[in-house]
């Protein structure tokens, strides 16, 4: 049963978001990961780099042979990646709603964050997939 | 490589039915995944030799040599009339027509269960996609007969796949690293664990045959109409821009980087 917290906003892309003032802290959703399985590599943007919602940030590849583009919630700069994945990317399937985090974004547009869904938005919206109870 | 993710991009953006395409190389060519380190994986220097050019594909997995199979692709929404929505619902889907064409060659194939990941990992498996099944990856007698990998972003994806004609293990070894040490018994496990439709059937089915039957399976197991299409001209273009981009360019090939 994948964990939907209360203290992440949600895209429909299976991105969370934590939101700290301009900063957004963002990673795969529990569930993402459920349906992704174990994964393998990621391939994740540089600091400085500029990244814009809707567009792929990143790659991660399971071990079913599925490469799965991230897609970005907001628009910013990647002020921080994540260097704990590569010693260990298994932290990804074991915590990815806190210590599997992946990029650290400072937003250009905070609007953007109101298209993002809460625990339940997104619990309802993946009820809707039919894998949920 | 660039008609296929000019599918998939311009289906992400519009919408459509799904496309199902079989094509063959003009010459032997080796395809590796997305994540993969040419410079560790792959002997380059036999590659040169031979004359066989290396393309990065989209999709994950690892390297195949396209030589004597047929290349597919799917690119589809991952919701559609024919599966469930997700990963595996959707490679089962494709493995259930890909088996209905099989059946009708009179190869009986099964699907590789979930527990073949990290067996004999003293072999350089790691770098070939033959040599070692995946999940729901289909199987004759035990021996791997076709290997396939995806890309998904945005409700869509692009699943590549390579059905073998024939196989040749002495070829396919000398190509990694582990032939440069012959007690690694990369070849000898390679013979073992790999299939054609060839060694099946015993006789000499050709690409063109094969993709006839897997047509027609396609159309029967998933109850639809093919028609032949040509690409819009936006793909067509953006084709055009990908080849330049990356599937002609080293940078791409030899490091997954587009600039």
């Amino acid at each position: 049963m994948p964990v939907f917290s209360d203290d992440l906003l949600y895209s429909r892309e299976h991105v969370w978001v934590r939101v700290d003032g301009d900063f957004a802290t963002i990673g795969i959703t529990d569930y993402a990961q459920e349906k992704l399985g174990e994964v393998l590599s990621v391939e994740l943007p540089e600091i400085e780099s500029e990244i814009e919602r809707d567009e792929p940030f990143g790659t991660v590849e399971s071990a079913e042979k599925s490469l799965v583009e991230l897609i970005s919630p907001v628009s910013g700069e990647v002020v921080n990646v994540n260097e704990d994945i590569d010693d260990d990317v298994g932290i990804i399937n074991s915590d990815p709603q806190d210590t599997g985090w992946l990029i650290v974004v400072e937003m250009k547009d905070l609007d953007e964050l109101d298209d993002l869904l809460d625990a339940k938005g997104y619990h309802d919206f993946v009820l809707q997939e039919g894998e949920v109870d | 490589m660039a008609v296929d993710e000019a599918l998939f991009r311009v289906l992400q953006e519009r919408g459509g039915p799904p496309t199902l395409r079989f094509y063959g190389w003009e010459r032997p060519a080796l395809s590796v995944g997305y994540f993969q380190n040419i410079n560790h994986e792959i002997n380059l220097q036999r590659c040169v030799e031979c004359g066989i050019e290396i393309v990065r594909r989209p999709t994950g997995g690892k390297a195949v040599l396209h030589d004597r199979e047929l290349t597919y692709s799917v690119v589809s929404r991952e919701e559609s009339p024919f599966s469930p929505d997700d990963l595996i619902g959707n490679y089962q889907a494709i493995c259930a027509c890909l088996i209905q064409g099989f059946t009708e060659l009179g190869i009986a194939v099964n699907m590789a269960g979930t527990d073949y990941i990290n067996k004999d990992t003293n072999i350089n498996r790691g770098a070939i996609c033959f040599a070692c099944p995946a999940p729901f990856e289909l199987l004759a007698r035990g021996r791997k007969i076709c290997g396939s990998a995806q890309v998904r972003s945005r409700g869509c994806f692009l699943q590549h796949g390579s059905v073998l004609l024939d196989f040749d293990a002495e070829t396919n070894d000398l190509l990694f690293p582990c032939a440069e040490n012959k007690e690694s018994g990369q070849e000898a496990h390679l013979e073992a664990r790999i299939t054609s439709v060839h060694v099946e059937t015993g006789t000499a089915v050709t690409a063109d045959m094969l993709g006839k039957v897997m047509q027609r399976a396609f159309a029967e197991v998933w109850n639809i109409r093919l028609i032949q299409g040509r690409l819009t001209m936006e793909e067509e273009t953006l084709k055009n821009d990908l080849v330049r981009k990356k599937y002609a360019n080293s940078l791409w090939n030899g490091h997954g980087k587009t600039a």
